[in-house]
């Protein structure tokens, strides 16, 4: 390559960047010899370029040839050969590209650096005990923190680019061995066949995962947490890294997973039992307890206790609103000041949190628009939703259907829409796992850590509903 | 394969529908014809069903991947497949028709206190359809989620009742033929094998699990049984004024302080139970209607059930009376017809096969 075309080459390149402030060349010259590095400045390491690339070659006596420089020279880990049609592909990954006059070879060397947060304890998932790290946006470091915890040379991790414009990288990862092949080969092909201009976050790829993309329910599992991720590969599940994510998906998904905390599996497992009976308690109660209230009051007061019953009817006597018309009432006051909140600063939060909770309920109360049962009803499934944060979204849906079903059909229709709602979960496979598995169907090997947790020593055999190649776990 | 069922899911909806239409309505009927001996006449009636589970299950060992529709093809030609066909479609249709009717009168006189119709209507068939058109396998594993939750309710409502006053009941106080005219008479409430033999080629038998069935059967004919009793010692003189046995356990129970008379226990059991026997029935229907038209699929099936459904409630409104004539009338023999010819057809269907094996 001469000079001459190696300047051309340069000014074609810079054209491509559309002449991008953040594109960056620079010539070397010694002795006749004429060496170009091509980058962008925006997310390489330009120390280690000083240190590692340009001292090395100031320093040397003798003739050049990529080969040497590549060999004997450079004092970088990766450094490849790359062709004229990856050249592009290679600066945007954060490689600097080296040209020279004297040879037709290209070198790319490999000094990516861009802004990353520390792991820290992520903000969804607080542990009282174990680990608290958490992963951060760069996918690089997420591999770190799997591989850190599982050292086997069966920890499989298959990297791809997806989005035509982000190229984002996306990482498989399982163990083989334990991981089912079938749902590993689906779930290649699957974010393969993406077709997407640019990816910016797990969800966007968790969307063309999804075996029913257009159900209310959540099929693919995520967590923030490393030794969630790499408890989830040792069952046999597949999780899926994407750049720029602190998220990490996990394949097949459970409907029972979001039950389970972390905490769970940091503790004893009594404990862990009663706790989970207590999340399940109050699933149930976020989903049903306002609509069976209004069931109750409309349809059914001949079996509320007479005590219950009296106090029930001394607050309610004079309300304007029928039972259904305050739950809906106090349950978009609620849901109203939730939003709020979580839009406002920190420090409006609070103060919304005040005017909503003093202010709206008890003056709403004192004035006789609505009564305190039902504001604690409403109340009360509201905390209860967050037994189970991750389906928080889900189940406030749910929440509003129940309510119109209790207004409008009692205890009848309550119970005929949780048959239904379960009718329709059983119609949900997430790549081949019933979503209420392991009690629908029946999986009793998985029964050991389901609702009732039992001891770490006693759960020998892997999850059967995941399908995995092993059956148990040593 | 798709659409199979497990054993043990099998044996769950065998559970349902035995305690189909007995749990409400029968005890008393039988009271009102031969009075505590009635409890004989569910056993004599148990007894004749039970014979159909052995049919079943040397048909399914016989022909392990062919529907009963094909067998019967085999065996009567076409035509003959498809008349029984049709009289088991007929039969499925009233059970789910009878089921309905006895809960919307429980529901009209014990809680709603109301004409609603409509409303039932409104909330019933809609799950009833989505769980149809889902198919089989999800249907029963929504059953065996329940399952637990109806078992329990069950025995909690008969432990209840035991918080009161009751008495063991004097049998053998009515007639033979009283008890065996009982048992006939309503035998439209049995027959709930007769749903099997229409799946038989989606039961996932698995050699030498075939047993827990009768487990399953025996289970659900042991809870009916406890129930006539408990019913029958809490009521040994005033059985047939109440219609909705289950329900009426609690009724003069003791009350726990602040929990009240958990007469919400039976209602939720009550429900689950009807409403998945009329899941089952109307898939029941589907089944014999797709195997019968075939050009025709499942959703055609169930929009003619819903059709049909929905004009006999509005035009003939259910009470206790009509049930009554709907249970005891020539249904019953209709019921009988149909299992005789079932259960005489596998019998000759595994004869011949045996015979031909043999030669």
């Amino acid at each position: 390559m001469s000079n001459f075309i190696l300047q051309e080459k340069i000014e074609q390149l810079k054209a491509a960047f559309n002449e991008s402030s953040d594109f960056s060349h620079r010539f070397f010259k010694k002795e006749g010899q004429t060496i170009a590095f091509v980058f962008l400045k925006s997310i390489i390491n330009q120390d280690l370029l000083s240190s590692a690339v340009y001292f090395p070659l100031q320093t040397y006596e003798k003739t050049f040839t990529v080969d040497v420089i590549k060999d004997r020279l450079l004092k970088c880990a990766d450094v490849q050969e790359v062709q004229e049609e990856k050249l592009y592909q290679e600066i945007l990954n954060g490689k600097v590209v080296l040209m020279a006059d004297f040879d037709d070879k290209m070198l790319a060397i490999d000094l990516f650096k861009v802004p990353v947060r520390l792991p820290a304890e992520p903000p969804t998932s607080p542990v009282l005990q174990g680990p608290r790290e958490g992963f951060v946006e760069d996918y690089q470091t997420n591999i770190t923190l799997l591989r850190r915890r599982i050292k086997s040379p069966n920890l499989v991790f298959q990297t791809m680019e997806i989005g035509q414009q982000s190229q984002t990288k996306v990482t498989v990862c399982y163990i083989k061995g334990i991981a089912n092949d079938e749902i590993v080969s689906k779930v290649t092909k699957r974010l393969k066949s993406i077709k997407i201009d640019g990816i910016l976050d797990s969800y966007y790829v968790l969307s063309f995962l999804e075996e029913r993309p257009n159900s209310p329910f959540k099929q693919i599992g995520n967590s923030e947490k490393p030794d969630i991720v790499c408890a989830k590969m040792l069952e046999g599940k597949v999780a899926i890294i994407v750049d720029n994510s602190p998220i990490v998906l996990t394949i097949p998904f459970i409907i029972l997973e979001d039950l389970q905390s972390s905490n769970d599996y940091y503790t004893n497992h009594h404990y862990s039992s009663v706790v989970r009976v207590i999340r399940l308690i109050g699933l149930l109660l976020a989903i049903v307890a306002s609509g069976f209230y209004i069931s109750l009051q409309l349809y059914h007061y001949n079996i509320i206790p007479l005590n219950f019953l009296i106090t029930i009817a001394d607050t309610t006597q004079g309300l304007p609103f029928t039972p259904f018309l305050e739950i809906l009432f106090i349950f978009l006051l609620f849901q109203i000041l939730y939003e709020v909140s979580l839009r406002l600063p920190s420090y409006l939060g609070l103060a919304t949190s005040v005017v909503g909770a003093l202010i709206l309920g008890d003056t709403g109360v004192k004035a006789g628009l609505i009564s305190p049962p039902a504001v604690i009803i409403v109340a009360l499934s509201k905390i209860a939703l967050y037994t189970m944060p991750e389906q928080s979204s889900q189940i406030t849906v749910l929440q509003l259907v129940f309510i119109i079903i209790g207004g409008s059909m009692g205890l009848a229709g309550i119970i005929a829409g949780m048959v239904y709602i379960i009718n329709y979960l059983n119609t949900l496979d997430s790549y081949g796992t019933p979503y209420l598995a392991p009690y629908s169907p029946r999986v009793k090997s998985d029964l050991k850590d389901a609702i009732l947790a039992t001891s770490i020593t006693r759960n020998k055999g892997l999850p059967q509903s995941f399908a995995p190649k092993k059956e148990k776990r040593q | 394969m798709k659409d199979r069922i497990s054993i043990r899911q099998a044996g769950v909806l065998m559970v349902l529908v035995i305690l189909s239409n007995k749990v409400l309505l029968l005890p008393s009927l039988f009271f009102e014809r031969s009075g505590t001996d009635g409890i004989f006449s569910l056993i004599i009636a148990f007894s004749i069903e039970m014979i159909f589970l052995p049919i079943l299950l040397k048909l399914k060992n016989k022909h392990p991947d062919k529907s009963f529709y094909e067998i019967l093809k085999g065996c009567l030609s076409s035509a003959g497949g498809k008349i029984v066909f049709i009289a088991l479609g007929v039969f499925m249709f009233i059970k789910a028709l009878l089921t309905f009717s006895i809960v919307y009168v429980y529901f009209k006189q014990e809680i709603y206190q109301e004409e609603f119709l409509v409303l039932i209507l409104f909330c019933m068939l809609p799950v009833v359809t989505h769980a149809v058109v889902s198919g089989l396998r999800a249907l029963s594993r929504t059953i065996e989620f329940f399952f637990t939750i109806i078992v329990v309710g069950f025995f909690v409502c008969l432990s209840l009742s035991l918080f009161t006053s009751i008495s063991f009941p004097s049998f053998f106080i009515s007639s033979a033929s009283s008890v065996f005219s009982s048992a006939f008479t309503y035998f439209i409430v049995f027959d709930d094998f007769l749903f099997f033999f229409i799946i038989i080629d989606k039961i996932d038998l698995k050699t030498g699990k075939s047993k827990s069935l009768y487990f399953y059967a025996l289970l659900g004919m042991v809870m009916v049984v406890l129930l006539f009793f408990f019913f029958y010692a809490k009521y040994p003189v005033t059985a047939f004024m109440h219609d909705n046995a289950l329900a009426d356990l609690l009724v003069f129970s003791v009350q726990f302080s602040a929990i009240g008379r958990l007469d919400i226990v039976a209602m939720i059991t009550i429900m689950l139970i009807t409403l998945f026997q009329v899941e089952i029935y109307s898939f029941g229907f589907c089944k014999c209607f797709e195997e019968v038209f075939p050009p025709l699929n499942r959703k055609h099936a169930l929009a003619l059930f819903d059709v049909i459904f929905i004009l006999i409630f509005t035009l003939h409104v259910g009470n206790h009376a009509d049930i009554v004539e709907f249970a005891g009338g020539w249904f019953s023999y209709l019921a009988l017809a149909i299992g005789i010819i079932v259960a005489l057809v596998s019998l000759i269907i595994c004869f011949i096969r045996r015979k031909n094996e043999k030669n």
